[in-house]
Formats: C-alpha cells, structure tokens, sequence
C-alpha cells in the first residue's frame, strides 16, 4: 500500500475520534466569548414654561424602580431570546433558528431603506466627524430615529424642514420608515444585542394632545414618563433609564443630564449594541505596538488576523470589513497617503462601499483579497451638540419660539422651541472578540473561486469606521485620531 | 444555528445552507485544508468546494454530525488537489512530513496482488484507536486526520514537540504490528 493510500483510508475513521480531537482539553481554560461593545445616546430636549396633567396613574415600568412622583408607561418591547443560555448554547438551539429567520424576514422589509437614508447619513457625518484632533463618533440611526419623533411632534414649515433633512415625503412614510427600522434592527440575544428605546418625559402640569402621544408610543414604541420638570426626582429617572439603555456605558456623561424647570417635553432615543465578531482576533498575536496619533505616538495593544475579504481601494481609501455573528459588520477605512481623515467623513464613496453591489459594479475598486489586518484595540466616545449641525442641514423653525410649530405636541398656547440637542456615542472594540462564532458572509453565493491578491493593512494612523447593521443602517460612525 | 436545522436546509433545497455551513465550519474546514495544502488560495478553493459536494451530497446523506461530515468532504478535496499538484515536487511541507510518517507502516507498493477489503481495514484500524488512551488518540487523530504540524498539538495538549514527536513514533510502530498481527501485510 502506498502512504497515500493509507492517509485516504485513514480520512474514514470513526467521526467521534474526529470530533474528540479537536475538542478543548479538559481542565484547561476554557475560550470565553467576548464581547464588542457600542452604545450611543442622543437626547433632545425642548424647553418652555407651563401647565396641566394628562397621564392616569399607571403602575411604573418593569425596568428600573424610579423615584417617586414620577409615572411611567413603559413600553413594551420584543422579549429578550435564549433568556439564561450561554451564547454557545443559543447558537446551537432551536430558539436561536426561529429568532434569526423571524429577524430574516424583519431585515428583508427594511431592505432598501438604508439607500434613502444616505443622504441623511452621510450630511450628518461630514458634520460631526470632522475634527482637528479629537476623536469623533455618532451614531447616524440613532439620531435618525431622534429626529423622527422631533419631526412627529412639529407641524407646518418645522416639520417640512426636518422631513426634508431626513429625505422623507411626509410623516406617514417616516412613519412607517421608523417602524422597519425598529423592528429589523431590534435584537436582544445571549450572542447579540441590538437594543432600542425611545422614551418621552412630560410635565405634569401640562396637557397634551393624546394623538401625538399615542403614535409616539405605538409606532417609536416610546416609554412615557410624567414627572415635575426642575425636580431632582425627574432629572434622576431620566439619568436611570437612559443608563438602563445604554447598558451604563455612557455614565460619565449622562452624570449631566437634568429636565430643566421650564421643559415642557423632553424625548430621548437610545441603541445599545453589543456583537461578537464572526472571526475571532488570536489573542496570542496581539503586540504593543506604535499608533501614530494626531496626538503624537501612543502604544497601542494591536490586533492582528489575517482574513479572506473584500478588499476596497479607492482614491482616497483602503477599507475592508470584519462581519459579526447574527449581525452586521464593521468597515474600517484607512485614508491613502497624502488624503485628510477629514476627507472621508464627506465622501460618498465611504458610504457606497456598504452597498452589496458596489464590489460587483465596481471590480477596479473591489477586490476579494486575504487582508493581512492590524486593528488597534480602541474605546472612543464623544459627546457632540447637534443645534449647528441641524441649522446647517436646513432645520431652522424649531430654534426660533417666533416661527416654531409644535401644534401636534399641545393645543395650550405656548412659545416653544428647541432649546437642546445633544448626541454622545461610545465605541469600542475589544480585543480577541469572537471565538467560536458561526455567521459570516464571505461570497460563497457566487461560488468557487480563486484568491491570489493579499494585502496587508496596518490602521496605525487615523483612520474611520463604520459599524453597519444587517439591514444596512448605518449604526455607528466615527474617526479615530488618538488611541489614549 | 443548529447542524440539524443546517442540514434541513440542504434538504430544503435553501442556499442559506451553504451561508451556515460557511459561518459554523468554513473556518474548521480552512484549517484542514491549509494543512493539506498550505497555500491560502488553494486551501480556499477547496473549502468552497466543499459546499458545492455537500449540496450534492445532501439529499441524500443526513449526517448526525455536520462538523466532520463538511471536515471529510474538505479533506478528501485538498488531498485531491494535493496529489495533483504536488505529483513531483514533495519536501519539507507540513502535509509530505506527515505522509512519510505514515510511509513507516505501509510498503510503498502497489496492491495489485493484496486486494484487501477497506471497510475491514478501516474497523480494523477503529479497534486499535479505541484500544488507546484519550490523549494518545487525539494526537494520533490531529495528526493523520487534521494533518495537524506536531507543534500545534504540542501546543494543544501544553507539552513538549519532542514528547509529541515520540508518542506518534510509538503508535506507529504499535499500528503496524497491530495490522500485521490480524494478517495486513500493507
């Protein structure tokens, strides 16, 4: 018999030796799947001075205990899955199929959406991202969905000017816009979290007009709290319940956060996001290496793994794109020699290169490659004010209590306008993420092929991410210019 | 996802079958075929050819464990590919380091004359395996199945390369008169 032979006959033993070998050691460490963590807030607050109640007495939200002579309605959301499993464990249930081909056909109704959105998206970006030396970060669909619920509560002229920021025809399509959205980017796993809440804060004192506060609740699934504006109470269930969404990740600044006297209604929309990458990072090949900031040199812990990807080289960038277990992806762009970070933040192409199709209509530009990979581990976060960036972006009315219409809000006669809009966003990426983890989307679709181009790609200079969601929202953007 | 409800969807006849299968094991499938062949692109195409069999293969195969089921398509690809790409040019790669080993308990003949039945052989070789301790079986199985270099299973098991080395030595030598004991003359 020729060794051949036998390595051919050897390739049929019993599959449980198969299957044992590979298995961890017993009683050695077992690999622990880890977590990426993003979270992102955005608040807006709309302030006046006034009077009368609307809300009976309901019993407070599951969520947390809040203080006294607050009323709150929560909203109710879709139930967490796999409540209680460990992530292998739901990845390998029955519960975990059921919830991905629910989710499946939730993402293919919104499908599209995120096209319309690009302009909205990439406006907002070239906005807030650009900085001399800071770090930058937002959260695009965060934002979207604030702004909707600012669009619902405005009529006239106010209204038209925040439909057009958000390039919609009229409420009824945003309407049902935000309810897609919601639902295909709604998921609370033991593997991954996508969770959203909206929440509106009233004054007791004041009556407003039902219908507005019902579609708010019923098609933003907002959480509505009643409460004495001014009252340490009122400013300390807000900071609760904007810690509960945003898994406590943003309390340095939500530390601020207080419903001012004369507010008359305050909205505030969060995402909290957590995924595992669908490729783990080998911790043994992370190194202390040199990232060459705005800043300065700072040493970095810097991953490294080597990947079959779609490799985009355009004018201005090189960028590839790491997929994460049930979920999206993450696009990491790294500008060409000689090209400004700033410059991406305004290029559509950044944006173009999430679409499905741009590697197949763009074949010079997109390539199936094995990208040798250096990704510093990095934590951002940022808190911007949006007024400047709203007024640029053609919402005016709103900031001006002369011409401001908030008609849909309350019939009492008031002078209201928008006095506060803040966005604050984290980021990070944790170092080995993902072991073990099983949804990717490498272009199997299109067959066998062959790879013979590699590249390597060492982001140890400013550089912009993207984290997009399975529907194509744009959940998180950002510019990283100093790793601390 | 389940590898039963994976292998529903082969039965179904839904793509997504192959996206799963890819997401689960394309990593685990890479790995034995980067063994065999050990140029990226190769061991590539290879794995994208085993969804391709597996399609094929299921209906009607329903395998209890997907892992090894796609892991055998992999491997029988790659060594395919290996044997006709590498027909002339052998030498210190992973893979031609593990078939000389191997090499130590057959004759290098050709069996016109000893037309054995494999499926005997096979249980045959079953039997020794099971005969073995837990940790001696895996090793041998990382390295005759995975074509697993010897230092990663020195890493796996957290020893030395050198005791690796030794106890594939022994189990060979213990094969050999094991199968020639019950009559192989391989």
């Amino acid at each position: 018999m020729k060794k051949e032979e036998l390595f051919e006959v050897l390739g049929d033993i019993d599959d449980k030796y198969i299957n044992e070998a590979r298995k961890s050691n017993p009683g050695k460490k077992k690999t622990i799947l880890r977590w990426t963590s993003l979270v992102a807030c955005a608040a807006i607050l709309i302030s006046a001075v006034f009077v009368t109640p609307l809300l009976t007495k309901k019993p407070a939200g599951t969520q947390p205990d809040y203080p006294k002579g607050v009323v709150a309605m929560a909203a109710v959301y879709p139930k967490a899955v796999g409540v209680g499993m460990t992530a292998e464990e739901f990845l390998e249930s029955d519960e975990s199929y059921t919830w991905w081909t629910e989710l499946r056909d939730r993402i293919n109704k919104a499908y599209g959406l995120s096209y319309d959105m690009e302009d909205y998206n990439l406006e907002l970006m070239s906005n807030v991202l650009v900085s001399d030396k800071e770090n930058t970060v937002c959260s695009p669909l965060n934002t979207y969905i604030a702004f909707s619920m600012l669009a619902e509560i405005t009529e006239g002229n106010s209204r038209k000017q925040i439909l057009d920021m958000l390039g919609c025809n009229d409420i009824q399509e945003l309407r049902k816009t935000n309810k897609l959205l919601w639902e295909s980017n709604y998921a609370d796993t033991p593997v991954f979290k996508s969770v959203l809440a909206n929440s509106l804060w009233m004054n007791e004192d004041i009556e407003y007009n039902k219908d507005t506060i019902k579609t708010l609740t019923d098609n933003y699934y907002a959480s509505a709290f009643s409460g004495r504006p001014g009252s340490k109470e009122y400013s300390e269930a807000l900071r609760m319940w904007t810690n509960y969404n945003t898994g406590d990740l943003l309390k340095d600044y939500t530390e601020g956060m207080e419903i001012k006297e004369d507010t008359v209604m305050e909205l505030v929309s969060t995402i909290y996001f957590k995924a595992a990458w669908s490729n783990f990072f080998s911790k043994s090949l992370t190194q202390k290496e040199t990232f060459h900031g705005v800043n300065g040199d700072t040493t970095v812990d810097m991953m490294h793994s080597s990947e079959l990807t779609t490799y985009y080289s355009t004018d201005l960038f090189e960028a590839f794109a790491l997929d994460m277990t049930d979920s999206g992806s993450m696009y990491f762009y790294l500008p060409k020699e000689g090209v400004d970070v700033n410059e991406l933040a305004s290029d559509e192409e950044v944006l173009k290169v999430l679409h499905h199709e741009y590697a197949s209509n763009n074949p010079d530009k997109a390539t199936d490659a094995f990208v040798n990979m250096s990704v510093p581990k990095f934590n951002v976060s940022a808190q911007t004010e949006l007024i400047d960036t709203l007024t640029k972006m053609g919402v005016i009315d709103v900031f001006d209590d002369s011409v401001a219409d908030f008609s849909p809000l309350t019939k009492e006669d008031r002078d209201l306008f928008l006095s506060k809009v803040d966005h604050t966003a984290v980021l990070e990426i944790d170092e080995d993420g993902v072991t073990g983890a099983a949804f990717t989307e490498i272009a199997i679709t299109e067959g066998a092929y062959i790879v013979d181009l590699s590249v390597d790609i060492v982001l140890d200079r400013p550089f912009m991410f993207i984290v997009k969601a399975e529907d194509g929202s744009v959940l998180f953007s950002g510019i990283v210019r100093n790793i601390e | 996802m389940t590898d039963e409800n994976i292998v529903r969807l082969y039965w179904d006849r839904n793509e997504q079958a192959i996206t799963e299968s890819s997401g689960k094991y394309g990593a685990y499938c890479h790995s034995i075929a980067k063994n065999i062949l050990f140029d990226q692109s190769d061991a590539e195409e290879c794995v994208n050819d085993t969804w391709l069999h597996a399609w094929n293969a299921m209906p009607p195969n329903k395998p209890n464990v997907l892992s090894t089921f796609l892991g055998k398509i992999t491997r029988n690809i790659s060594f395919d590919l290996y044997k006709r790409l590498h027909r002339e040019k052998r030498g210190g790669r992973n893979i031609d380091l593990v078939l000389d080993e191997l090499s130590e308990i057959v004759s290098g003949k050709d069996d016109v004359e000893n037309h054995f039945e494999e499926e005997e052989l096979k249980r045959e070789i079953n039997e020794f395996l099971k005969g073995e301790t837990d940790e001696r079986r895996r090793m041998f199985v990382l390295r005759y199945w995975y074509a697993d270099s010897v230092i990663d299973i020195a890493r796996r098991f957290e020893t030395g390369e050198n005791n690796v080395s030794v106890t594939l030595n022994r189990m060979r030598n213990k094969l050999k008169s094991y199968l020639t004991e019950r009559g192989y003359d391989l």
